[in-house]
């Protein structure tokens, strides 16, 4: 569904748990999310944290909305691949 | 190998190693002697042939999230039992799990030089990702045929057992084409003897489609999935308008579209302001989506869509937000219609304009 929107026209970031599917399927920016369960959070920490988690997720998938790429890639929510 | 029984692993996820179900996704690795579980269907079809001499259990979403890891630990846990052959699955069209399957065989087979054979239907992820590294026998999507599965899988491991294994080339010399033993072709190029010159089969074929018959390549087309990343965001983020997609399932409460649980054809677009209100319940949503264990993201849906992050950097002037947040069910839909719908969802977001740049978030 990522690839076919982004195929449309717009960019993508697309956060996952399992990136390699989405890259197999031909999506181009990929952030690596969190868990299956939890892809943005973190049902371990405090209510706090979570919440500056998924701020973070949202923050870099901007970030990535932003970079400009020659070929697919796979982002973590530290930087770099 | 003439006369001893054949000592045998095989690999199956949490559901059909008795541990639980998506709940009990995130277990690591266990391992049990003897067949245990699904694995007592293999070993009743191997016979006297083969002992099952351990079955090794672990959670789909521990490997989906750790595979590389995964992959080495279980074959490392299987070289341990010294197995003359590796089973894995069948996964039929659970993705996670075929991912495991096609991993773990690939893994076993480069690291234990034995036979590894696995099963899933042809849109399970773990075929486009896996079926060029392990021998994958074709299944249909549901769970219902697995003695016939398991049963194709034990003739194709028996007959690369079969062949002198000490050199990988000669094995493969000696079995026949992948559709004759059911499983997804590895990309091995072999040349054969036909009585036939090329061009009177390229007539032939020429004939044949002028006819309207369906005409069989002898090369594959290659698969375009590289495609040209779409151009970033170049305006100001703060001019930008970002919205927010979701295939996790995440509905209203009473699921007035009807999004289905698998295999599901529909997407729906919810107001955000109302779906999503500054004061939310989780008693006002539902996760219609059976492929994962959803008691997280009914807690706090930020976790699955960032809600509340997104609208807080519109608050502060950082971004736009596009007021609709677009959500349908992506467990066990087939690529075609995975497809449809995004290029339905982005008709819809260009017909409402101002759109610059989509988040889609997944489990």
């Amino acid at each position: 569904m990522a690839a076919a929107i982004e195929e449309s026209g717009f960019p993508v970031a697309h956060i996952t748990a399992v990136p390699s599917v989405s890259t197999m399927i031909g999506v181009t920016r990929v952030l690596r999310g969190a868990s299956v369960t939890n892809v943005l959070g973190n049902e371990h920490l405090s209510a706090e944290e979570e919440k500056n988690l998924i701020h973070r997720y949202a923050a870099r998938a901007l970030e990535i909305l932003q970079t400009e790429l020659e070929q697919k890639q796979i982002f973590t929510l530290s930087g770099g691949v | 190998m003439s006369g001893k029984t054949l000592r045998v692993v095989h690999y199956i996820n949490q559901f059909f190693g008795q541990q639980g179900g998506e709940e009990k996704a995130g277990i690591q690795f266990l391992v049990k002697d003897g067949a245990v579980g699904s694995a007592v269907a293999l070993q009743k079809i191997l016979g006297e042939k083969a002992e099952i001499v351990a079955t090794l259990i672990c959670g789909d979403n521990y490997f989906a999230e750790n595979t590389d890891k995964a992959s080495e630990e279980g074959a490392r846990l299987a070289a341990q039992y010294k197995p003359d052959l590796f089973f894995a699955g069948p996964a039929f069209g659970a993705g996670r799990y075929g991912l495991a399957c096609g991993a773990l065989c690939k893994a076993v087979e480069s690291h234990l030089r034995i036979p590894a054979v696995t099963a899933m239907s042809d849109e399970n992820p773990g075929v486009d990702l896996y079926s060029r590294d392990a021998y994958i026998v074709r299944t249909e999507r549901t769970t219902l045929k697995m003695a016939e599965s398991l049963n194709a899988m034990v003739k194709l491991a028996f007959k690369l057992l079969s062949k002198d294994v000490t050199s990988k080339l000669v094995s493969q010399e000696a079995l026949g084409r992948p559709s004759e033993d059911g499983y997804f072709p590895r990309g091995v190029v072999r040349n054969e003897f036909v009585e036939k010159s090329a061009a009177e089969r390229g007539v032939d074929m020429l004939l044949a489609r002028l006819r309207g018959e369906e005409v069989q390549s002898e090369v594959p087309s290659p698969d375009d999935r590289n495609p040209v990343p779409a151009p970033a965001i170049s305006k100001p983020l703060h001019l930008c308008e970002i919205a927010l997609v979701s295939d996790g399932g995440l509905v209203p409460k009473d699921n007035p579209h009807g999004l289905r649980g698998r295999g599901n054809t529909v997407w729906a677009a919810y107001e955000i302001d109302k779906f999503f209100p500054q004061r939310f319940s989780s008693d006002d949503y539902a996760v219609a989506h059976t492929g994962y264990f959803s008691l997280h993201v009914l807690q706090n849906p930020n976790r699955l869509v960032p809600f509340e992050a997104m609208r807080e950097l519109a608050q502060k002037g950082l971004v736009k937000l596009h007021p609709f947040f677009y959500s349908t069910s992506g467990n066990a839909t087939a690529q075609k219609t995975c497809r449809e719908m995004g290029l339905d969802i982005a008709r819809s977001l260009k017909e409402k304009g101002g759109v610059d740049g989509v988040i889609l978030t997944s489990t």
